[in-house]
Order: C-alpha cells, then sequence, then structure tokens
C-alpha cells in the first residue's frame, strides 16, 4: 500500500462534524470567534478546502489533538501495510492480531484517507479466514460505493472477487477477472500472491501448463521474499499439475520436499494434504499400494469430519474396489456416504452409494449411474475426468450386455 | 535451526527448477487412457 501524489489529506471535515455533534454543540458554539456558520458548514461538508489556522482552531475548541490525529492516521497507515503484508506471508495469527488492532481503532478510520482500503482489507480478511457469507455480505457493501474508488482501490476490489469467486469454486469467472487485470497493465500484477491465485485457478481448472506456468512465477517470488509458507503452498500447486502432465519425476521431487518440510514446521493441516497428493501421484503411475499406503498415512492425520478426509476415504474406496478388494471397499463407501450426507456434499453421497449399488447388483448400480450420478455431474459442471470414467464405464457395461447403440452413446460423449 | 532449514530449502528448490525439462499439457487422447479408478488432489489453500 502506497500513497499516491495527489491523495486527499485527512478528512477533517467530516471529523470536526463528528466531534462536534458528539459533544453536543451547534455550528455557531463552534464557530464562535474562528469563522462564520457558513464557512463551518461548508469545512464540514468539505465543499471548501479550510486553512489550516482555521482548522487547528476549531480542532482545539473541540479538545482534539491534532498532533494526536495526525499519529492516530500513521498509526493506521502502518497496521493497514503491515496486515496485508501478513496475508502475503500467510501468518494467520498475526493477521488476526492487526485486525482487532484495527478494529479498536476502526472509528477513527472513516476520518482518515484510508476508509476504503480498509473495507476492502475487511473483504481481504474474511476472504482469508474463509468466511464467505460475511464475505458476500461486505462485497455488497463495497459494490455501492466502487464509483468512488481510485484506480488502486478498483483493482484490489475485483481481485478480491476473483479470490471470492476461487473461494465458491467459480473457477471459469475468477480466471476471467484474473485474466482481465493481467492484460490491463495498469496494475501491480506481478505480486506473488496475485500470481498464485491465477495459478490455484487454472490448477482447479485442470488447465495444468498454464497452473505450471504460473506457480513458476509466484514460486521465484516467493522465494526472493523468503516467503516460506506461500513457497509450500505453491510447490504443492506445482507437485499436483505436475502430477496430471505426467511429469512424475517433478511431482515426485516437490511431494517429498513438502513432506520434509511440513514435518519440521509441524504443520498438521499441510503434511495430510501432501501425503494425500503424493498418494494421487503413485496413482497415476500405477503404483496402487504405494498410493494406498499414502492415502492411508493422509487419513491417520485428519480429523474424521470435513471435506479433505471425505475425499481421500472415497479415493481409498476406489482404490480398493480396482483392487478388487470388495469388502474394504464397502467399508469404505459406507463411510463415504454417511460423512458426505453429513457434511450436506452431494457429489460423494452419490457416487459412495452408485459403488455399494454397483457391488450388490452391476445392473442396479449402472442404472442410478445413469439416472443420478451422470446428470448430476453434468449439472455441475464437473471436470471432464471426472464423468468421462462414468461415461467409459457405462459404454464398457452396454458393450458387454450387447446393447451396441447405448454403447456408442457413450463413446459419442467420450469423444464430445 | 528454522533459518537454516529454511535456505536449505530455498537452495534446493533453485536447484530443482532450474532444470531445462518442458510442461507436457496433458493430451485429450489421454482419456482413453483411464485406469478403472481416479484421484482427486486437494489443492492448497486459497488464503
Amino acid at each position: 500500500m502506497t500513497d499516491k501524489p495527489g491523495d486527499k489529506i485527512m478528512e477533517f471535515g467530516a471529523l470536526i462534524k463528528f466531534y462536534r455533534t458528539q459533544r453536543g454543540m451547534t455550528q455557531g458554539e463552534l464557530a464562535k470567534g474562528i469563522c462564520s456558520v457558513p464557512h463551518l458548514s461548508k469545512i464540514e461538508n468539505n465543499s471548501k478546502e479550510a486553512n489550516q489556522e482555521t482548522v487547528s482552531l476549531l480542532l482545539e475548541r473541540l479538545n482534539i489533538n491534532m498532533k494526536e490525529m495526525e499519529e492516530n492516521e500513521e498509526q493506521i497507515k502502518f497496521l493497514l501495510r503491515e496486515f496485508s503484508s501478513q496475508i502475503n506471508f500467510y501468518l494467520k495469527d498475526q493477521v488476526e492480531d492487526t485486525f482487532q488492532k484495527l478494529k479498536d481503532i476502526e472509528h477513527f478510520i472513516p476520518f482518515s484517507k484510508y476508509i476504503y482500503i480498509w473495507e476492502l482489507y475487511k473483504y481481504r480478511y474474511l476472504l482469508f479466514k474463509g468466511l464467505l457469507e460475511e464475505a458476500e455480505a461486505q462485497r455488497e457493501l463495497l459494490h455501492k460505493q466502487k464509483k468512488n474508488f481510485s484506480q488502486h482501490e478498483n483493482y484490489l476490489f475485483r481481485y478480491y472477487n476473483a479470490v471470492f469467486l476461487i473461494l465458491k469454486g467459480q473457477f471459469k469467472q475468477a480466471d476471467e477477472i484474473l485474466e482481465t487485470l493481467y492484460t490491463e497493465k495498469e496494475h501491480d500484477t506481478s505480486s506473488g500472491e496475485f500470481l498464485y491465485h491465477r495459478a490455484l485457478a487454472k490448477s482447479s481448472m485442470e488447465q495444468s501448463g498454464h497452473a505450471i506456468h504460473f506457480g513458476k512465477l509466484a514460486l521465484q517470488i516467493f522465494m526472493n521474499e523468503h516467503n516460506f509458507l506461500r513457497i509450500l503452498y505453491t510447490l504443492m500447486l506445482l507437485g499436483i499439475n505436475y502430477t496430471h502432465s505426467n511429469i512424475f519425476e517433478e511431482a515426485e521431487a516437490c511431494f517429498r520436499h513438502l513432506i520434509r518440510n511440513a514435518e519440521i514446521i509441524r504443520d498438521k493441516k499441510l503434511l495430510p494434504q501432501v501425503f494425500h497428493n503424493m498418494g494421487y501421484l503413485q496413482q497415476k503411475m500405477k503404483n496402487f499400494m504405494q498410493a494406498l499406503y499414502y492415502f492411508k498415512k493422509s487419513l491417520m492425520l485428519q480429523p474424521n469430519h470435513n471435506h479433505d478426509y471425505l475425499v481421500t476415504l472415497y479415493v481409498v474406496g476406489e482404490l480398493q474396489y480396482s483392487l478388487n478388494s470388495f469388502e474394504k471397499a464397502k467399508a469404505c463407501f459406507e463411510q463415504v456416504s454417511t460423512l458426505a450426507k453429513d457434511l450436506g456434499n452431494k457429489k460423494f453421497s452419490l457416487l459412495a452409494e452408485f459403488y455399494l449399488l454397483k457391488m450388490l447388483s452391476a445392473d442396479k448400480g449402472f442404472k442410478y449411474l445413469e439416472s443420478k450420478v451422470i446428470p448430476f455431474l453434468e449439472g455441475a459442471n464437473e471436470h471432464a475426468d471426472d464423468i468421462t470414467l462414468f461415461y467409459k464405464m457405462l459404454a464398457d457395461y452396454y458393450n458387454q450386455k450387447g446393447l451396441v447403440v447405448e454403447a456408442v452413446k457413450y463413446l459419442n460423449k467420450l469423444t464430445e | 535451526m528454522r533459518k537454516f532449514a529454511v535456505l536449505l530449502f530455498s537452495l534446493s528448490l533453485v536447484f530443482l527448477f532450474t532444470t531445462n525439462k518442458g510442461v507436457e499439457v496433458q493430451k485429450s487422447s489421454d482419456v482413453f487412457a483411464l485406469n478403472s479408478t481416479q484421484a482427486y488432489p486437494i489443492q492448497p489453500p486459497v488464503g
């Protein structure tokens, strides 16, 4: 956050009006002997530039210390800068601490030139914390004010909206905003954080080549900043996308680095995620027993009631199923089914139900797949790979039954 | 100890990412090479 030439100074008009009203004084009482009432009125509404002497006299009569006010302004500037940097460095505790300090002096911020920056940073804070409902409300509030934003504030608003969309799983829309900001060339889009979010959006859309490109750029910047946690998260992104692009050697190197470092810093959240992704890599390399080993390690370290646990458990179920360990697969899918319902995750609830039915009767399973699972996956704009697996299963199923027309229907969907 | 670990880690990263290997994007024909199972990666935090 930098001051730019032409930035307005502290909002003395609003400040004077606020304290005059708070002290129960009329304009006449305050202006007496200092300036005329219409003049004071213009100062309060910021329609007239007051000279410093008049302002000092008015503040003095209101018992406001000008020096103290300027110090407060400096304090706000300092805290906002700290706040932005701490988010960039992913320092959760410090972010919380600085946010509370800013909340403590929040009543003063409207009189400073940081009013919109503060509201934007509140939006960023809610996104950082993953509080989507509150973030949406803050977005609405900011949307009403956006015509008053400076160019930099407008950039921040659009950038944070892209982060909001990533959190909502609307990756395409997020990517479009980030792409526009990137090509406008009027903004500083060379920050590690911006590039990281670009890589994350691309990664979530399975555009691995692009994700690797932006991930490498972000990594370089984070390394120059010694931004340790963001380096680890970017490495995770790169590992996932190297895996997806079949660049297995690099992917494995990324995950091995991550395992070592997550263990050193004792990051309880990161480590099981890395084990999961190492399992994902091993599965892709067709090292199924190794994959199972890493997925199980991941499960052991995760709290057993969240989305990550659900994903890992489902993957273990699929893996056991493909290894013909049907009893173990059944136990997994039963657990997935219950947990998915608890967490309100329809996708994994349907998928687990499909496998459970298929293990009882192939016909019932495929009927369920066709009537419930496929329409849901198609409607939910799921990743291509998610659906193609099931198209292929259905094509094989109908082919084995000699129902060629149905088999061709799903083979055609595969090539669309 | 922690600073030393960070330094070692950064040096190994420089070595790792100065490789000249190109980026291969998955081809659409890979779709047909799907195994009977698929894994989902867990993406890092949005932050």
